[in-house]
């Protein structure tokens, strides 16, 4: 085993353990966002993981295809999900005001001046 | 000597990316970690594609590895930028230091 792949093993172990670190705030995120965003994180470690495995067993023609469909498919899984996220939470706000949401926060002085800030009261 | 140069890259990569697991873990708010995940974990995957396709040379794996260094160059940021707008349309409240309002 020459140097470089020597390094490339430390490399792939480094990784590992960077992803076994994020899996700690899978588990305890306060936010779904949280969740997810350390769920992209991982599956773009995912992508520089599956290359380092084609350079050591010498068969990078293959592990390259593979790493770039990777890479496509988590990115329009990270895209539909967000999207699905926030439709879910406008049409749940949308619910709690009876429909009415623009008109409400007219309505109100407060919600009028900052309308610029986030809502309080929503889910987190 | 494009081979020593592609061994630090690696290793440059790893720490950006090791960086980018500390930041996760610790940063305090949704929208810092955030920024740990859009500037540096893109720069870690990016060094370190860079130093593969520097050792491994002139080849059709290393073209790809470039395509796969311009696609995470686009996509990282798109993705983060799109989590953030989603959280911010949910409603979660940046972080503010006591005392600062």
């Amino acid at each position: 085993m020459d140097f470089f792949e020597t390094s490339v093993l430390i490399v792939c172990v480094g990784i590992i353990l960077t992803m076994a670190v994020m899996v700690e705030r899978i588990w305890k995120g306060p936010t779904a966002y949280d969740r997810l965003n350390a769920l992209a994180l991982i599956g773009t470690d995912t992508i520089l993981l599956v290359v380092l495995i084609g350079m050591i067993t010498n068969q990078i023609d293959h592990y390259v295809d593979i790493a770039i469909t990777y890479a496509m498919i988590g990115f329009i899984g990270l895209a539909l999900i967000a999207k699905y996220i926030t439709d879910r939470q406008i049409d749940r706000d949308l619910a709690n005001t009876g429909g009415s949401a623009e008109k409400q926060e007219i309505e109100s002085p407060i919600a009028a001046s900052a309308d610029v800030r986030p809502r309080k009261e929503a889910d987190r | 000597m494009n081979q020593w140069i592609g061994i630090i890259l690696l290793f440059g990569g790893l720490f950006f990316i090791v960086v980018t697991a500390i930041g996760v873990v610790r940063l305090p708010d949704f929208y810092t970690r955030l920024h740990a995940t859009g500037k540096s974990e893109t720069l870690g995957v990016l060094l370190s594609f860079l130093g593969l396709a520097l050792y491994h040379g002139v080849s059709l794996a290393s073209f790809k590895m470039l395509l796969i260094i311009l696609f995470i160059l686009f996509a990282n940021p798109i993705g983060t930028h799109m989590l953030s707008r989603a959280a911010f349309r949910a409603g979660i409240e940046p972080w503010k230091k006591e005392g600062h309002r």
